[in-house]
């Protein structure tokens, strides 16, 4: 396995352009920047490189939806909102090789042909931002970025823009309405934003990691990127490891790789001699896996065979002494917390399951609480008008799934 | 034309219509909150998810953002389909606050109606409901009940997109957020009566109707605004056997009729609360005269009697050129028409309706005319103005400021009013003679006033500042003495000796359609509902 986006992350001094440049930054856009527009996305799309936010929306059909002529603006948007709860791989790029972003951001600007980037970077990121604008500013004067870079047509300014703190934001429709200065509400779909997005102009919106490989994909090839991973998911991924475990951190793995791998190898296992008894696989959006579900590979497709998702690749291992009930508990905080509330199954939904939860948490339980759950669960999910209503539905129904017996132990018998 | 599948039955549809519309076309209501034809999309409130199958692709979507599109199915009513509704019914009245007993919008309340169409589930809510905001002042003709507020966003789309100004805004998010008006304002437009019909609950409130009438009691008329040139279609809802408290107050609101071609869904304020005239304690319900002792009330008989008496003196040879007829263009066509033949037989000269508040123009870019009359156009068809020779309304109002005038018949205006700081000139008349509803300052000089029956109380019509002729009805009856103006007019001509044969305001209206060449063969039944434009 080959680190693609993390190789500077242990260099000294690797947010520097001099440093960053010794690894190869920028000669990759050199590259780029003598292909054809069109070649450039068909490499993307032959990479399998997926969206790395959570989605995993297939990048080089992302960009080929967006019209090759239009009357508006049109737009990058990265989203460095990072919000999804346990992740925290962006923010390693972000920090430590931020030229490898502002490379990709180049490179798909290109062949996209957007002459505008924003970078919109979760607001309680405040070092992130002054690391990324640093590296811009340097990015500038070196001619990698501004008018005619490299000496071609080709021109693109980036801006960073901090968020005010909401996960919703982390939305890409709520991005482009926070962006746009307005409330940070997700838009109805369609239009989409590919043809209408940021003031009204073709916007791709991409994740941090997402871009970071695109100079890879340039210099060794899609074929050779799709082939260090599985089959329609090409390359690595980020996994962000935390919880219980003795060696906590962001791994770059090659997608496909088994989810017990990751703990027991890589994170070295559970802390304190414990043993497994729950893993989050991808953020707290996706459901719950029992210690006996981990021998699962880490790829889009496998992890939704599975009955969860890969998302975000942010594992949260819990041992044998945690208690699911205060687990879900405050998962339906967040989720409450964060609603926009925008529409009725989210607004009402979100809250109504945080208050089961509290009363289960506090022991005073409802015979029927748990199927109320779920059903809630179930008016919520896939009715709303952006997938955060399924992101707080999901959680809540994989606990009452996977750990249904511990849950019901703790609503008093009547 | 697109071929749409609606429940296993193929109908065509323009292109690029609504499928909310086009389904509602065929018999099909989807139902639905947030949606409004005249509004933009919003697609928060979630009740009108379908199932549907595009290109092959079969999902649950909302039918307010999809066009009808060639091959499209639709499903309104599978058991997906009824699960949805109970599920977004459920959520919406999880913190919606009991309130049918006390809320105005109960017997209209979409929330009530749905629920007893789509739902008639119990509710498994057994938790502390969520409170809000229960009585904020909106303004001088809304108050905001936030609790009962459904989060529809119609009446922050309203204003930002029909009125062009901002005015309200959601504000804090998830089951926080509430609907208010922006920090430091309240509503400051001339149409914020329109948030209240938009409203699908009984969140935004009008102030002058709230808690006054259970919505079922009330019965309806269809009639036209006289507040301006524009016309604007209307339906005067009003009610008269639960009046214990206030017998007086018969109308109890006024509500826009849908008219695509002059007012659409919308209402100005002015026009919408500006009705208060018809039921007022001002008005006039008797014929007056003036006395050494002041105004007494006598017989209408009498005081038709008395005016015929003093008009004919008035017209009468040497006499005529120190005369004048000023009215407001407020009357009906058929009383305008009648009154132009009984000043033309009379052979006064001095006529004129083109008093200040007669002006061109649009006040505002949505609905209000500068003309705050609502038959200019009549007035100046039919020539109710100054004969050859005779004195425009600026030359009268200098003649009776001179003393150069002797008689003055004031039509629906306020001769005090229209005096200002000359008030006193009007003593200098030998003969003042008003006809109108309201007991106006100018009442006190006038020698003989006959009382008028409003636009409320009498069948009639107008033609809009466009020559739209649009008819209005009856809704309830003439105060006290009040009379219709055309009866009024006519009686007071056959009483001068004139033969006027026509008796009804119908009839009336035929001769003058007849009389002008693009009206030629109209009637009061071809009129309709929703008025008649010539081409």
């Amino acid at each position: 396995m080959e680190k693609l986006v993390s190789r500077l992350w242990d260099v000294e001094n690797s947010t520097s352009i001099k440093t960053a440049k010794k690894y190869g930054a920028y000669t990759r856009l050199e590259k780029a920047l003598k292909m054809a527009p069109e070649d450039i996305i068909e490499e993307v799309k032959r990479s399998n490189l997926r969206g790395q936010g959570g989605a995993g929306f297939p990048t080089g059909m992302k960009w080929s939806f967006v019209p090759k002529e239009s009357e508006k603006d049109r737009y990058l948007c990265v989203n460095a909102d990072e919000g999804e709860p346990g992740t925290f791989k962006d923010r390693q790029i972000i920090e430590k090789d931020p030229h490898i972003l502002l490379e990709g951001i180049a490179i798909t600007c290109y062949a996209v042909k957007l002459p505008v980037a924003y970078i919109y970077i979760r607001g309680e990121f405040f070092y992130g931002k002054k690391v990324l604008d640093k590296a811009i500013e340097e990015a500038y004067k070196a001619g990698y970025l501004g008018k005619n870079i490299l000496g071609t047509d080709f021109s693109l300014d980036v801006y960073t823009h901090p968020g005010a703190g909401a996960y919703i934001c982390g939305e890409e429709t709520s991005l482009l309405n926070s962006l746009e200065g307005k409330n940070g509400w997700p838009r109805i779909k369609p239009p989409f934003p590919a043809v209408v997005g940021l003031f009204g102009g073709p916007t791709v919106i991409n994740n941090v990691e997402t871009i970071s490989y695109v100079p890879h994909i340039i210099e060794r090839g899609g074929e050779w990127f799709a082939a260090q991973g599985v089959e329609k998911n090409g390359g690595n991924k980020l996994f962000a490891v935390s919880g219980h475990v003795n060696n906590p951190g962001v791994f770059e793995l090659p997608m496909g790789t088994n989810l017990r791998e990751v703990i027991f190898e890589y994170a070295g296992g559970i802390r304190d001699g414990k043993r497994l008894k729950a893993v989050i696989p991808g953020g707290s959006s996706t459901p719950v896996l029992r210690e006996d579900e981990i021998d699962v590979s880490l790829d889009f497709e496998s992890m939704m065979k599975a009955g969860t998702m890969l998302g975000s690749g942010a594992v949260i291992v819990m041992d044998e002494d945690t208690d699911i009930c205060e687990v879900m508990y405050i998962t339906s905080r967040f989720y409450a917390h964060e609603s926009c509330g925008q529409c009725t199954p989210c607004r009402e939904g979100t809250r109504w399951m945080h208050l089961i939860c509290q009363r289960l948490h506090k022991g005073q339980g409802r015979p029927g609480d748990l199927d109320l759950l779920v059903n809630i669960a179930d008016h919520i999910e896939g009715r709303t008008v952006c997938p955060l209503g399924a992101a707080a539905a999901m959680p809540i129904r994989g606990f009452v799934k996977k750990f249904r017996d511990e849950l019901a132990a703790k609503i008093p018998s009547n | 034309m697109p071929k749409v599948i609606i429940n296993d039955v193929e109908h065509e549809f323009p292109e690029g219509l609504n499928l909310i519309d086009a389904c509602r076309q065929v018999g099909v209501e989807i139902p639905h909150f947030c949606y409004h034809p005249a509004l933009s999309i919003a697609g928060s409130c979630r009740m009108c998810q379908v199932e549907m199958e595009i290109n092959g692709r079969k999902m649950l979507g909302i039918a307010c953002n999809t066009k009808v599109s060639d091959g499209l199915k639709v499903w309104t009513d599978t058991p997906l389909v009824k699960d949805v509704k109970w599920g977004v019914m459920e959520f919406l009245l999880l913190n919606h606050p009991l309130d049918c007993p006390i809320c105005d919008d109960a017997g209209e309340c979409q929330l009530q109606n749905y629920y007893m169409i789509h739902d008639l589930q119990p509710s498994r809510f057994a938790e502390p409901k969520k409170r809000k905001h229960k009585v904020v002042d909106l303004g001088p003709n809304i108050v905001l009940d936030a609790e009962r507020c459904i989060l529809c966003s119609r009446c922050v789309r309203f204003f930002k997109e029909i009125v062009g100004s901002e005015q309200l805004a959601i504000f804090n998010n998830g089951a926080n957020a509430e609907i208010g008006a922006l920090p430091g304002r309240t509503l400051d437009t001339q149409y914020t009566g329109n948030i209240v019909d938009l409203c699908p609950v009984g969140a935004l409130t009008d102030r002058r109707f709230r808690f006054q009438r259970r919505v079922w009691y009330l019965e309806a008329e269809y009639s036209i605004c006289p507040g301006c040139s524009r016309g604007c279609n209307i339906e005067i809802q009003f009610d008269t056997h639960h009046n214990w408290k206030n017998p007086r107050r018969r109308i109890q609101r006024i509500k826009p009729r849908l008219n695509f071609d002059v007012n659409k869904y919308w209402l100005c304020d002015p026009g919408r609360y500006g009705w208060d005239f018809v039921d007022s304690d001002d008005r006039l319900t008797s014929a007056l005269i003036k006395t050494d002792s002041g105004l007494q009330e006598i017989e209408w008989d009498e005081g038709l009697r008395k005016m015929a008496a003093e008009l004919k003196k008035a017209s009468s040879g040497g006499v005529r050129n120190r005369t004048a007829v000023i009215l407001a263009p407020q009357l009906p066509t058929g009383a305008l028409y009648i009154l132009k033949k009984l000043v033309d037989k009379m052979g006064i000269p001095n006529v004129d309706y083109r008093l200040p508040s007669v002006q061109e123009g649009e006040l505002d870019h949505l609905l209000q005319m500068k003309d705050r009359n609502p038959n200019s156009y009549t007035a100046e068809l039919v020539g109710l103005t100054p004969a050859e020779g005779g004195k425009s309304f600026d030359e009268i109002i200098g003649a009776v400021k001179a003393g150069k005038i002797d008689n003055l018949l004031a039509i629906c205006c306020d001769p005090v009013e229209l005096l200002g700081e000359n008030e006193g000139a009007l003593k200098k008349l030998k003969f003042l003679g008003m006809m109108h509803w309201t007991k106006v300052a100018g009442v006190e000089y006038s020698h003989l006033t006959l009382p008028l029956a409003t636009f409320a109380e009498t069948n009639g019509t107008f033609i809009n500042f466009q020559g739209r002729v649009q008819r209005f009805s009856k809704a309830v009856e003439p105060l006290g003495d009040s009379r219709p103006p055309w009866q009024t007019i006519l009686l007071l001509g056959r009483e001068m000796g004139y033969k006027f044969k026509a008796f009804s305001d119908a009839e009336l209206f035929k001769e003058f359609a007849n009389s002008i060449d693009k009206y030629k063969g109209l009637t009061w039944e071809k009129v309709g509902h929703l008025g008649y434009q010539p081409e």
